[in-house]
C-alpha cells in the first residue's frame, strides 16, 4: 500500500525483511543503521525480548532515492521469526510494498527456511496478496559460516519463482546494501509500472 | 492483486489539515495525526516537535495492529479505539474508515470524553476526502512520472 503524497513531496513504501528465526533480519536492519548517513535515516525501533530476540518488530525509516521531486521514504521492518509469533508476523505483513526473504544457509537449518517460506506465503494469502505479483527477493545469508549449502541447492529448494538472490554475511554487511538497493528498484519499477498501466 | 495504494494531492492534504486544526481547536489536544495502517504519516497538525513522528507512527500502528487481533480472538470484529493514559500525556487512537488511524497526544488540557466525541466528527470529514482520494487513484494514470 505505497501513498504519494503532493503535498509533503513524498512517497511512502513499506519493505518486509521475512525468514526464519535467528538467520539475521534484525542484523540487516541494525548494519544498514549504522552506515546509512544520519541524514538519511531516523532511530531504529526495536520491540525486543530481553533475550534481544524480536518479540514484535524492528523498524527503520530511510530516505533512498527522489523521483521527479518526490522523496522515496521506505520503512523498513523485521519480523519476528520464532514459529509462536505467527499473529505479529501477519500483523507486520501489511500493507508490505516488497518482501525480501532471508534465508539462513546452514544445511541444519533448510526445515526452517521451506517451513517460513510458506508461512510467508499462507500469511500473504490472508490478505490477498500473491507472492508472484509482489516485489520479492531473497538473501543467502552467512554464508561465512561453514556447514553451509550451496547456492544451487538453495534455489532449488527455496527459489522456484527464480526470484534474484544474493550471498550476504549481515554483521560484515556483506551484501546487505546490495540486497536493500535490489528490492528498492524493484519496488519503484513495480510502482512506476502500476502508475503506467493505471492499475495503481 | 488489489492495491490499496492511495494519491494525496494538494486539495486532500489541506482537507486533512484543515479537519486536523479544526479537531485541535475543538478539543485542545497537542498533536493530531493521520496515519495509513502500515504506519506511514499522512497528515499532521500540532506541536509534534520532540517526537520521532515516524517511529511514533509505526508503534501506534503495531499497537492498534495488536488490539485489533485480540477483538477478533475475543469474539469481537474490531475494537476501534485504544487509549493509552499516563500522568502527564495520554495517547488515543481510533480507526478512520478501514485504511487509516488517527492519533491524539493530549494532556490535562484536554478532556478524553471530549477527545473520543470529536474524534468520530473528525472521522467522518476525513474519510469523505481520503474516499475520493482513493476513487481517484483507482482511475490515475500519471503520464512521464
Amino acid at each position: 500500500m505505497a501513498s504519494i503524497n503532493y503535498a509533503t513531496k513524498e512517497i511512502n513504501c513499506k519493505l518486509v525483511y521475512y525468514g526464519p528465526g535467528m538467520c539475521g533480519k534484525t542484523t540487516n536492519l541494525q548494519v544498514i543503521h549504522s552506515k546509512l548517513d544520519a541524514n538519511k535515516r531516523a532511530e531504529m525501533v526495536s520491540l525486543a525480548t530481553p533475550g534481544e530476540r524480536t518479540l514484535y518488530f524492528d523498524f527503520l525509516p530511510i530516505s533512498m532515492a527522489e523521483i521527479n521531486g518526490f522523496v522515496v521514504k521506505f520503512g523498513l521492518y523485521t519480523v519476528p521469526g520464532q514459529v509462536m509469533y505467527n499473529a505479529t508476523r501477519k500483523l507486520v505483513l501489511r500493507g508490505a510494498d516488497g518482501v525480501v526473504f532471508v534465508a539462513d544457509s546452514q544445511w541444519k537449518l533448510m526445515q526452517e527456511n521451506v517451513d517460513s517460506l510458506e508461512n510467508l506465503q499462507s500469511n500473504l494469502a490472508e490478505y490477498n496478496v500473491n507472492l508472484n505479483e509482489l516485489p520479492y527477493i531473497m538473501q543467502y545469508n552467512k554464508r561465512d559460516l561453514p556447514d553451509i549449502a550451496p547456492t544451487w541447492y538453495m534455489d532449488y529448494l527455496l527459489n522456484n519463482r527464480g526470484v534474484p538472490t544474493y550471498d550476504a554475511c549481515a554483521p560484515e554487511g556483506k551484501g546487505v546494501f546490495t540486497t536493500l538497493s535490489a528490492l528498492c528498484r524493484f519496488v519503484i519499477r513495480d510502482l512506476v509500472h502500476r502508475f503506467e498501466s493505471g492499475s495503481f | 492483486m488489489e492495491h490499496n495504494d492511495l494519491i494525496i494531492d494538494q486539495d486532500d492534504a489541506a482537507l486533512l489539515d484543515q479537519c486536523l486544526s479544526r479537531f485541535i481547536d475543538d478539543t485542545g489536544v497537542r498533536v493530531a495525526m493521520l496515519m495509513g495502517r502500515d504506519g506511514h504519516l499522512v497528515a499532521r497538525q500540532g506541536n509534534s516537535k520532540d517526537i520521532n513522528l515516524e517511529s511514533f507512527c509505526a508503534l501506534s500502528v503495531g499497537a492498534f495492529a495488536s488490539s485489533e487481533a485480540l477483538a477478533r480472538m475475543a469474539g469481537e470484529e474490531s475494537f476501534n479505539s485504544i487509549f493509552h493514559q499516563g500522568v502527564v500525556c495520554n495517547v488515543y487512537i481510533a480507526m478512520v474508515g478501514d485504511s487509516h488511524l488517527l492519533l491524539v497526544l493530549f494532556d490535562y488540557n484536554a478532556s478524553a470524553p471530549l477527545v473520543r466525541l470529536q474524534t468520530r466528527v473528525t472521522s467522518e470529514a476525513m474519510i469523505n476526502v481520503l474516499d475520493r482520494a482513493y476513487t481517484r487513484t483507482r482511475a490515475a494514470r500519471i503520464p512521464g512520472f
